[in-house]
This record gives C-alpha cells, sequence and structure tokens, in this order.
C-alpha cells in the first residue's frame, strides 16, 4: 500500500515534470522567434537611420502619410510613343495626361508658355483636398498623392500637385525635380526654364492662379520654406517670374502704401518694386517699416469671406542696386468680394486706405524723427 | 525513501510551476465612454461639426493609429472626436488597463500633438495658433488632448464625469 503511494507520486511527477519541460521548451521556441523577429526588426531600423540625412527626390513620405513617387516611366512612354511596358494604372494615368497636354499644348509654345499653360490648368481646374488636415480622413485610399488620383478625382495634396506637374513637365521634355522641406511636411517643383531653375508651388497658388508661388528663385522661396540646397539645384533668376512683369519704379519709400493698394486692386498681388535712390540698409529698413504698416492697417480691414495680408518681402540683388520684392497672400471668394462693392465705394475704399497710410507713415515718421534727436 | 523523494519532488515541481504563472491583476472598470464623450461634445457650443471614432468601432486599432502609436492590447477604452471640415478642434481621451501605461499614451499624443502643429504650420497657418492652447493631461489611467476655443469648458466636462464615478 505504501509503495503503491509512492509509486503514484513518483508518476505524477514525472508527468507534471515533463508538462513543465513541454511548457519551458514551447516558450524558448516563441522566445526565439520573438527574438529573430527583433532581430530583423533592429536591422530594418539600422538601414532606416542610415538613410536618414541622406536627401533624395523620390521614396520621401511627406506629412508622415503621402509618399513621392517617381512618374518617369510614364513620361518616357508618352516621349516613345511606347506604352507596353506600363501596367494598367500607369496606361490610365498617361491617357489622362496626354488628352490634357492635347487640350492646352499648340505647336510653337516656348517651355516657358508650355509652363504657364500647364500652371494655368492645374490651379484652375484641380482642388486642395481637405483631408490633409481631416485627423481620420474618409478616403484615405484616394490617392490624392499621386498623379493618377489627382487627375482622375481632381482633389490633391501637396505632393499630388508636385508630382503632377513633375508628370507633365517632364512628359513635355522640361527638366524637373519634386522638391520637399527639411521637415518633411511640404513638396513642390524645382523647373529648368531657358537654362535657369525656379521653385514652383501649385499648390500655394491653386484656385486663384495669381502666380504668387511661380517661378521663385531660391532667395525668395527661402523665405517660407527650407530645404537641402546641397542636394537640390540653385535658382537665382527672376527672369521668368511673373512678378518681374509687374516691376514699378517709384523715387521716394512715401509712394509705397499708394502703390500696394494700386497693386492689389488690379489682383497684382506679387510685384517688384525698383527705388530712384540709393538703397542702402538703413533706407531699406525704413521700405520694410512702411510695407509692416501698410499690412497692419490691410489686415485690419472687413472683406467678406476673405482677407489679406503680407505674405512675402526680401530684396535681392539687381543691376542698379537693389529691387524690393513683395508678395500679399489672399484667400476668398473673389468674385464675391469684387461684387460687394460698387466701383464708387471701391474709388472711396482706395482713398481711405491711402489716407490712412499717409497718417501712419506721418505718425511712424515723427516719432521716429523725435526720437532721434533725444 | 523513495515515497520522501517522490513527495519531494512533487512539491518542487508545484512550486516550480507556480512561479511561471502571472500575477492576476484586479480589473478596473472604466467610466462610461459614450456619456464622457457626450459630455464633452456637449460643454461648449463653439466645437464644429464632428465626427467620432472610437473603442466600439470593428477596426478600432486602426482608427486610434491616426493619432496614437500605442500598443493597441494597451488600451482599455478610447474614442477621437474631430472637426470633420478639417479644422483644428480635437478632442481624444485614452484609457489604459494598466496605469504604468499612462506615460506612453501621453507621449503617443504628444507626438501627435506636435505633427497636427506642423500640418497646420504648412497648411493652414490661420489655425495654427490654436494648437498652441491645447491641453494634454494625465488624470489616473486616463489620457485626454482637448483643442477647442472653449477648452476649459470641456476640460472641466472631463473633471465632473470622472468625480462622479
Amino acid at each position: 500500500m505504501k509503495n503503491k503511494f509512492g509509486v503514484v507520486c513518483l508518476v505524477l511527477a514525472i508527468i507534471i515534470m515533463l508538462g513543465g519541460v513541454g511548457t519551458s521548451i514551447t516558450f524558448a521556441y516563441r522566445s526565439f522567434n520573438e527574438m529573430k523577429g527583433i532581430t530583423a526588426y533592429i536591422d530594418e531600423q539600422k538601414k532606416l537611420k542610415a538613410e536618414e540625412g541622406i536627401t533624395k527626390e523620390n521614396d520621401v513620405k511627406i506629412a508622415e502619410s503621402y509618399e513621392i513617387k517617381s512618374t518617369e516611366a510614364i513620361s518616357d512612354a508618352y516621349k516613345s510613343g511606347d506604352n507596353s511596358k506600363l501596367d494598367d494604372k500607369q496606361k490610365e494615368t498617361l491617357q489622362m495626361a496626354s488628352d490634357i497636354l492635347k487640350e492646352i499644348i499648340t505647336d510653337g509654345m516656348s517651355d516657358y508658355e508650355k509652363e504657364i499653360a500647364v500652371y494655368d490648368w492645374m490651379c484652375k481646374n484641380l482642388a486642395s483636398d481637405a483631408n490633409l488636415l481631416v485627423v481620420i480622413p474618409a478616403n484615405a485610399g484616394q490617392e490624392a498623392d499621386n498623379p493618377y488620383g489627382v487627375l482622375k478625382y481632381h482633389s490633391a495634396v501637396c505632393v499630388g500637385y508636385a508630382t503632377t506637374f513633375r508628370l507633365f513637365m517632364q512628359m513635355l521634355d522640361i527638366e524637373c525635380m519634386v522638391v520637399h522641406n527639411t521637415e518633411c511636411y511640404h513638396s513642390w517643383d524645382l523647373v529648368k526654364i531657358d537654362g535657369d531653375w525656379y521653385h514652383t508651388d501649385i499648390y500655394g497658388d491653386v484656385g486663384k492662379g495669381d502666380y504668387s508661388n511661380f517661378n521663385l528663385c531660391d532667395a525668395i522661396r527661402s523665405q517660407q520654406q527650407t530645404w537641402d540646397t546641397t542636394f537640390f539645384p540653385h535658382a537665382n533668376s527672376v527672369k521668368r517670374n511673373k512678378a518681374m512683369e509687374n516691376i514699378s519704379e517709384v523715387a521716394s519709400i512715401e509712394e509705397l502704401p499708394a502703390l500696394y493698394a494700386q497693386n492689389i486692386t488690379d489682383k497684382k498681388y506679387s510685384f517688384f518694386v525698383r527705388f530712384n535712390a540709393n538703397v542702402d540698409e538703413e533706407f531699406a529698413r525704413r521700405a520694410q517699416a512702411v510695407t509692416y504698416m501698410f499690412n497692419t492697417a490691410i489686415d485690419s480691414m472687413y472683406i467678406p469671406d476673405g482677407g489679406i495680408w503680407l505674405q512675402t518681402q526680401c530684396w535681392l540683388p539687381d543691376d542698379n542696386g537693389f529691387v524690393y520684392y513683395i508678395s500679399f497672400y489672399h484667400y476668398g471668394n473673389d468674385d464675391t468680394t469684387e461684387n460687394a462693392l460698387t466701383e464708387e465705394e471701391k474709388e472711396q475704399l482706395n482713398e481711405v486706405i491711402s489716407d490712412v497710410i499717409s497718417k501712419l507713415y506721418e505718425q511712424y515718421y515723427n516719432d521716429n524723427s523725435g526720437e532721434n534727436e533725444e | 525513501m523513495k515515497k520522501r523523494i517522490a513527495a519531494l519532488l512533487l512539491a518542487l515541481t508545484v512550486v516550480f510551476l507556480m512561479g511561471c504563472g502571472g500575477e492576476k491583476k484586479e480589473e478596473v472598470k472604466d467610466v462610461n465612454f459614450y456619456d464622457l464623450r457626450t459630455a464633452m461634445l456637449n460643454a461648449t457650443d463653439k466645437l464644429p461639426e464632428m465626427q467620432t471614432a472610437s473603442s466600439v468601432d470593428d477596426n478600432a486599432s486602426e482608427l486610434l493609429a491616426y493619432v496614437s502609436d500605442i500598443d493597441y492590447k494597451k488600451v482599455s477604452n478610447f474614442f477621437v472626436s474631430y472637426s470633420k471640415e478639417g479644422l483644428a478642434d480635437e478632442i481624444v481621451v485614452i484609457s489604459v488597463k494598466d496605469e504604468a501605461d499612462v506615460k506612453e499614451a501621453k507621449d503617443s499624443l504628444q507626438k501627435h500633438l506636435e505633427h497636427r502643429k506642423n500640418l497646420f504650420a504648412n497648411y493652414a497657418i490661420e489655425q495654427a495658433s490654436r494648437l498652441d492652447s491645447a491641453i494634454l493631461k494625465v488624470s489616473g489611467r486616463y489620457v485626454v488632448l482637448i483643442i477647442a476655443d472653449e477648452y476649459s469648458k470641456i476640460d472641466k466636462a472631463f473633471d465632473d464625469m470622472l468625480k462622479e464615478n
């Protein structure tokens, strides 16, 4: 009886021990597999770390969601007339883009004219995808970041505008790159026209098409964005910048407010100013002070469903010294804003603006003179 | 002798296996998340039209991933209410099963807040300053993020709901 009890205990102990050993082996095996997963993860992270800091044009993720992808296969197919290497989606993209170019490009156009035609079409026909700012996007699969989705649904995020513009340019055999800012939160294009590179950001102008972000040089673009200037080509020219067509010459700083008011009335939101005077540091400082005062005055104006404020100002070297670049940001329905006032009211308003600015300037000038005398 | 050895082996094995077992934690009950969300959303009439995703949705873990990279297994309940039109307004409440994970949840929402700040700075500058007054706080096992004009009213509604439970 005693022996039987001992045997039972022994058998039970062996069964439990075997169970324990089995469990240990299972856990060890699972841990080993997990370790393999961890090792693979570490290798992946090492690879990503190594790639960090190396700028590239494509395969970059913007705003943690949208990837810049090359579309050269499509533009090459357009140029060669052979689409046999494209998949169905690429073929459809090519078809949509070709139809648009057929509609807007005519024989004998220069590269600059072709660029304007594409810019105008995109600004007029596309709209910004509001999903970019929605916490959980409703149609995340709508491909607003690539030419297929942009041309199909006419809705885009910045990556969509930039890659679609580049596709058009490359189809037209115009050199073009997609640039991204250092924080990887925005992208736009660098396009080469008549031997010079320019920054063009369709996203900034879509719906307005006022050329505020069209063919900018590095100096102007760098007022708003930073990017890897060691990787992307330099844009040093303003020859093909639209603001150059709106250049005005003034004799003194006092003429600036009236010029700004007139340009805004004429919907020239970006323009250059050349002074018939020697532009030194003090002169530039005073001109900027006037611009800020004008901005304060115009910012306080009530514009139904809209607004206007100073976006960029900078000085660029010129053959005769320096030219002053000004760009005003405006939003809202232009037609609504325009129709809200009669011509007579607009004229009266312009007088009021000029009067307010003159008084502000006079005040500022007197205060400043007083300080200087002290 | 054999009996003693067998008994000793049995005892040792049982002790050994007991050591392998995990400590069972006491389940803590959350405040009702539907009531909490309703109270917070109704605390102000200054919110735009809001859309909500929460732990009752079929793809809850995928939805939470838009605002937090915390391991979903650690989450007890959550809701995310956000502007349908892409404005800055947003309310997020996450409760974690274990209070030890609350910091991870807070850090994930801090990351989300920085991401939103960058987005608005680049794409809707007129909304960007609204994120500067965002509330991000921890209360027990709960992490709360509030981005809204009348954020203090919403915050008070959260505190009141927790006090009641």
